[in-house]
C-alpha cells in the first residue's frame, strides 16, 4: 500500500497523475476512431507537423500550445482535403506533406542560437513538468473533446461505418470527417505533454487496438479502450517513478503490454491458447 | 468550344480518407455523345408538376461530376406502386441516376421531381447504396446496423427510442434476419449483409425504395428473399427502383425496365423493351444508334 | 468447449502476471532519494557534481548534499529524471550556477520546489562573459577559475548559514579552510602552467568551458568544437577551426568525458594533432582523485601540462 501512496506525497506527481489520466482517457476514446478509420498514419503526421508550429511559436514568443494547435488543425484539415480529392495514394501525399513540415521545424530549431530545452520536452513528452496552467488546459480540452464525441456519437458511428449511406440519410459526412480530424488534432496537442510527438501515435492506437480484440460492440470498444488508456497511464506513471525512467515511454509500453495480453486472450480469434488446446486434441484423437 | 463550367453540385462524398471508388466516375469509351457540359435547360424548381400518382418524374435531366456529364437528356416517369429495373453496362450512369433521385447529386439541367417534391427534400425515400465503402471490420451488430436507419431523423444528443427499436426488429423480421441480430456485420455472407442493409432502409417505412445493385454477389437464397419481400412491399403500395446488371431476373420481377447508357435507350414493360436492338444499343460496343431504339427514345421523352 | 477452457485459463494467468508485476515492484529498493532525511539535517541540492563538491566542502557533515546532474553527464542539455525532481522537492537549499548552465531548472523549480525555498544563484553579481546584460545567459563556467571558486565558496557558506543558523560557526570554519585550499591550488596551478613553453600555451576544447581558466593563467583559447551547447558544428565552422589550429600549431585537442569523443578525434586527425586528452570541468569523475574540486583541478592541470609541454 505504501508504494501506492509514497509518490503522491509530491504535489507535482499528483498533477502528473491527473494530467496523464486525462490524456490517457481522451487518447483512448479518440483512438477508437483512429483505429477503425485507419487514421493512425494521419495522426502521426499531424503530431510531426505540430512540431513546426511549436518551434515557430517559440521563435515568435507566443504560447507554444496555440502555435502547435493552429498548425495541427491546419494540417489535419489539409490532409482531409487531399485524401478526398486526389486519386494518388493518400498515404504518399500525407507522408510527403507532414515530413516536409516536420523537417521545416527541425531546420528552424537548428537555427536557434541557444539550447532549447522546452522543445525537447515536446519531442518525447515530460508529464512531470506539468504545472497548474497545463492542468487547466488539459482538463478543459479533454472535457471539450469528450463532449463533442458524446454529442455526435451516433453520427460519427454511422459516418465511419457506411459513409455513403450516412450521407444518403442526410448526415453531413464531409463536415463530420473534418470534425473528427479537428478533434484528433486537439487530442494530439493535449497529449504532447505526456507522450511527445514521437510517441503520441502509440497512445492513440494501442489502447483502442487492444479493446478491439476484446469486444464486438462499438460502445464496448470505447469503454474498454478508455479503461485500458486510463489504466496504462496510471500504471505507467508509477512505473516511471519507481524505475526512474521517462514517463512517456513507460505509459506507452504498459499499453502495449495490455495489447499483447488482449491479443493472447482474445475471444475473437483463435488465440495461442486455443491453438495449443486444439493441437493437443488432434494428437489425442490421432492416437486413438 | 464549350466552356467548362463549375457547378455547385453536391459531390457524393465518402467523407473518409480513402480514394473514392464510386463506379459512377468511370466514363465509358462506348458512348461518343458524351461531351463537356452544355447547358440545355438550366435546373428549375417547380411546384408539383406531376400528378399525385407519379413517384418519379424526370425531364431532360443531365448530371455528372466535375463538369463532365455522366447522364444526358434523361426523361422518364415512374408511377406509384411500380417496380422498375434499370439496366445498362458499367459506367452507364445507373448509380448516378439513383443518386440524383435520392437527392445526393444535383442535376445540372432538366427537371426532377420525387414524390411531389425536389429530390432529397421530401421524406419517404429509402436508399440502399452499393457497399464498397462499408467498413466491414467495424464492431457493430446486425441490429446496430438496422437501427442506423433512424439516425438521420434524430437530432444531436437524441438516442433511438423504444419505438425505433421495435421498427428495427420488425424490419429484421421482414428480411428474415432476426436470428442474426447479435452477429457482427462482417461475419455474415454477402447475401445476408445485403438483406440487413435492405432492412435498414425499411425501418422508416419508405414510400419509394431505391436499390443500387441489390443482388450483385448475392447467393440465390438471399436473392429470392430480397425479391420476395420487395414484391410484398410493392403489393402494399411501395414504389421500387433497382439497378442491376443481371438480365436473368429482369423479365420476372420488374413491371418496367429502363435501358440506360448515359441516355435513356428504352423504357417500358420488359416484353417491349428487351429486344435485340435495344439490348445491343444499351450494351453493345459500336456507336450506331439503331432506328428502332431511336424511336423508343423519342417516345420515352414525351 | 475449447472456449470454456480458454476462459478458464484467462483469470489465473492474469492473476499470476499481475502478482509477478506487483511483487517485482515492491521488492525493488525504494528509491526514496533523500526521502528519509536523518533527523533535521538540511537537505541541499546542487545542480552539478563539481559545484556539489564545493558545497560539500563547506557543509561538512552538518548538511546532506546531493547533486542533480549525474557524474559524467553534460548539464546544459540535461533532462531531470523523476528521482531528481523528488530530490529538488525535498531540498531546503538549492544551489545553481546560473548564467545559462541550467536553463531547464527554472520551470522545474516552479513546479516542484518547496514554496519559499532558498535558491542560491552562484553567478549573480559576477562578471559573466558574453552575457548581454546582468542575469542573462553567457559563458557559465566561472568555477574553473579558482579565484571565482573562492567567491562561490563564500556565497555557499552565507546561504548555508541563513538556512541553518545553528551550524553557522561550523560552516564559517569550513569556509575558511576551503578558501585556504583554493589559494594554495591557485599558486600551484600558476607554477605548473609556467612550465609550458609560451608558444605552446593554446587550448582547443570540446565546449567553451575553459575560457575563464585560460584568461586567468595566460593561455590562448583557440576555440571550442561545439559552438554552443547541444548545437552541432557546421562544416564551415569546423573548417575554420582546423585552419586556426594549424596556424597556431595547437598541440592538443581536449575532449570531455560527458561528450562523445568522435568529433574531437575527427578534428584532431584533420588538423594533424596527435594528442586528444580528457578534461573534467562540468562534472566530476569516478576515480578517487576526481571526487573533489581540488582533485579534479589537479588532474586537469596535470593533463594540460603533459599535453602542451612536450
Amino acid at each position: 500500500m505504501d508504494f501506492l501512496l509514497a509518490p503522491l506525497q509530491q504535489e507535482f506527481i499528483v498533477r502528473a497523475l491527473i494530467a496523464s489520466t486525462l490524456i490517457g482517457l481522451v487518447c483512448s476514446v479518440v483512438g477508437v476512431y483512429v483505429v477503425l478509420r485507419n487514421l493512425a498514419f494521419i495522426g502521426d503526421g499531424i503530431a510531426h507537423a505540430s512540431f513546426a508550429g511549436i518551434v515557430i511559436a517559440y521563435l515568435f514568443k507566443f504560447n507554444l500550445y496555440i502555435g502547435g494547435l493552429i498548425v495541427a488543425v491546419l494540417t489535419a484539415l489539409g490532409i482531409g482535403a487531399i485524401s478526398r480529392r486526389s486519386d494518388i495514394s493518400s498515404d504518399t501525399a500525407i507522408g510527403v506533406m507532414f515530413t516536409a513540415v516536420f523537417a521545416l521545424g527541425v531546420l528552424l530549431m537548428s537555427r536557434v542560437r541557444n539550447y532549447v530545452v522546452d522543445l525537447q520536452d515536446f519531442l518525447f513528452g515530460n508529464v512531470l513538468s506539468v504545472d497548474r496552467t497545463d492542468i487547466m488546459l488539459v482538463t478543459g480540452l479533454t472535457i471539450g473533446v469528450l463532449l463533442v464525441v458524446f454529442a455526435f456519437y451516433k453520427e460519427l458511428l454511422f459516418a465511419s461505418f457506411d459513409p455513403l449511406m450516412a450521407q444518403a440519410s442526410g448526415l453531413p459526412t464531409v463536415a463530420l470527417s473534418n470534425l473528427l480530424l479537428v478533434i484528433l488534432a486537439v487530442t494530439i496537442i493535449v497529449s504532447l505533454q505526456a507522450a511527445g510527438i514521437v510517441l503520441v501515435a502509440a497512445l492513440l492506437v494501442t489502447p483502442a487496438a487492444a479493446a478491439y480484440q476484446l469486444t464486438n460492440r462499438f460502445d464496448g470498444m470505447m469503454a474498454v479502450s478508455a479503461a485500458i488508456g486510463v489504466g496504462s497511464a496510471i500504471v505507467g506513471l508509477y512505473a516511471s517513478y519507481y524505475l526512474n525512467a521517462a514517463s512517456g515511454s513507460t505509459i506507452v509500453l504498459t499499453a502495449t503490454l495490455c495489447f499483447f495480453l488482449a491479443l493472447a486472450f482474445s475471444p475473437k480469434r483463435r488465440s495461442l491458447l486455443t491453438q495449443v488446446l486444439a493441437a493437443r486434441r488432434r494428437v489425442q484423437m490421432a492416437a486413438r | 468550344m464549350s466552356d467548362e463550367r463549375r457547378h455547385d453540385h453536391r459531390h457524393v462524398d465518402p467523407g473518409i480518407p480513402a480514394a473514392p471508388q464510386d463506379h459512377s466516375h468511370a466514363v465509358t469509351p462506348v458512348k461518343p455523345h458524351l461531351h463537356e457540359h452544355v447547358d440545355h435547360h438550366p435546373a428549375r424548381r417547380r411546384e408539383g408538376k406531376g400528378s399525385p400518382n407519379v413517384a418519379i418524374l424526370c425531364e431532360g435531366m443531365c448530371a455528372g461530376y466535375y463538369g463532365r456529364d455522366v447522364l444526358d437528356e434523361v426523361t422518364f416517369e415512374v408511377l406509384r406502386g411500380e417496380f422498375v429495373g434499370i439496366i445498362g453496362p458499367n459506367g452507364s450512369g445507373k448509380s448516378t441516376l439513383l443518386k440524383v433521385i435520392a437527392g445526393l447529386l444535383e442535376p445540372q439541367c432538366g427537371y426532377v421531381e420525387v414524390l411531389g417534391a425536389p429530390p432529397g427534400h421530401g421524406t419517404g425515400v429509402g436508399y440502399v447504396p452499393q457497399t464498397e465503402l462499408v467498413n466491414w471490420s467495424f464492431p457493430v451488430s446486425v441490429f446496430d446496423v438496422v437501427l442506423m436507419g433512424v439516425y438521420g431523423k434524430l437530432g444531436l444528443f437524441r438516442r433511438p427510442g423504444a419505438a425505433d427499436k421495435r421498427a428495427a426488429e420488425a424490419a429484421l423480421d421482414e428480411v428474415g434476419m432476426r436470428d442474426y441480430a447479435g452477429a457482427q456485420i462482417g461475419e455474415l455472407s454477402g447475401g445476408q449483409q445485403q438483406r440487413v442493409f435492405v432492412a435498414r432502409s425499411l425501418v422508416q417505412d419508405p414510400q419509394l425504395l431505391l436499390l443500387d445493385e441489390p443482388i450483385a454477389g448475392v447467393d440465390a437464397t438471399s436473392q429470392h428473399a430480397i425479391f420476395t419481400l420487395l414484391e410484398e412491399r410493392q403489393k402494399r403500395g411501395m414504389t421500387i427502383v433497382a439497378t442491376t446488371h443481371d438480365l436473368s431476373c429482369v423479365a420476372t420481377w420488374f413491371d418496367k425496365v429502363l435501358c440506360l447508357n448515359h441516355r435513356v435507350i428504352a423504357f417500358g414493360p420488359p416484353s417491349e423493351v428487351l429486344t435485340d436492338e435495344t439490348l445491343s444499343a444499351t450494351f453493345g460496343s459500336h456507336v450506331l444508334v439503331i432506328p428502332e431504339a431511336q424511336a423508343a427514345l423519342r417516345s420515352a421523352q414525351h | 468447449m475449447i472456449l470454456d477452457k480458454q476462459r478458464f485459463w484467462r483469470w489465473p494467468l492474469s492473476l499470476v502476471i499481475a502478482s509477478v508485476l506487483a511483487g517485482g515492484c515492491s521488492s525493488r529498493q525504494s528509491p526514496a532519494p533523500a526521502a528519509s532525511p536523518s533527523t533535521s539535517q538540511p537537505q541541499v541540492a546542487a545542480t552539478i557534481s563539481t559545484i556539489a563538491a564545493l558545497v560539500q566542502a563547506v557543509a561538512g557533515d552538518k548538511a546532506s548534499v546531493v547533486s542533480i546532474v549525474p557524474v559524467g553527464v553534460s548539464p546544459e542539455t540535461y533532462d531531470p529524471s523523476p528521482r531528481d525532481l523528488v530530490a529538488l522537492a525535498h531540498a531546503d537549499l538549492i544551489v545553481k550556477n546560473g548564467a545559462g548552465l541550467e536553463l531547464w531548472l527554472d520551470k522545474v523549480l516552479r513546479n516542484v520546489a518547496k514554496p519559499g525555498v532558498t535558491v542560491l544563484v552562484l553567478t549573480d553579481g559576477m562578471p559573466v562573459e558574453g552575457a548581454p546584460a546582468p542575469g542573462q545567459p553567457g559563458n557559465p563556467h566561472l568555477w574553473l577559475d579558482p579565484l571565482y571558486a573562492q567567491a562561490y565558496v563564500h556565497k555557499i557558506a552565507a546561504a548555508l548559514s541563513r538556512v541553518d543558523p545553528a551550524n553557522a560557526g561550523s560552516y564559517a570554519s569550513n569556509e575558511r579552510a576551503e578558501i585556504a585550499r583554493l589559494k594554495v591550488l591557485d599558486s600551484w596551478i600558476r607554477t605548473h602552467i609556467a612550465t609550458i613553453p609560451p608558444d605552446n600555451r593554446t587550448m582547443l576544447t570540446f565546449h567553451d568551458a575553459w575560457w575563464y581558466f585560460d584568461k586567468r593563467y595566460g593561455i590562448r583559447d583557440v576555440g571550442a568544437i561545439e559552438p554552443s551547447p547541444g548545437q552541432q558544428p557546421s562544416a564551415a565552422y569546423l573548417a575554420a577551426l582546423i585552419n586556426q589550429a594549424k596556424a597556431l600549431h595547437v598541440r592538443a585537442v581536449f575532449a570531455e568525458p560527458q561528450f562523445s569523443p568522435k568529433l574531437a578525434q575527427q578534428l584532431a586527425s584533420s588538423a594533424g594533432i596527435a594528442t586528444v586528452s580528457n578534461l573534467y570541468d562540468d562534472t566530476l569523475g569516478t576515480t578517487p582523485q576526481l571526487q573533489t574540486y581540488e582533485g579534479m583541478m589537479h588532474y586537469d592541470v596535470d593533463t594540460i601540462v603533459k599535453a602542451l609541454a612536450s
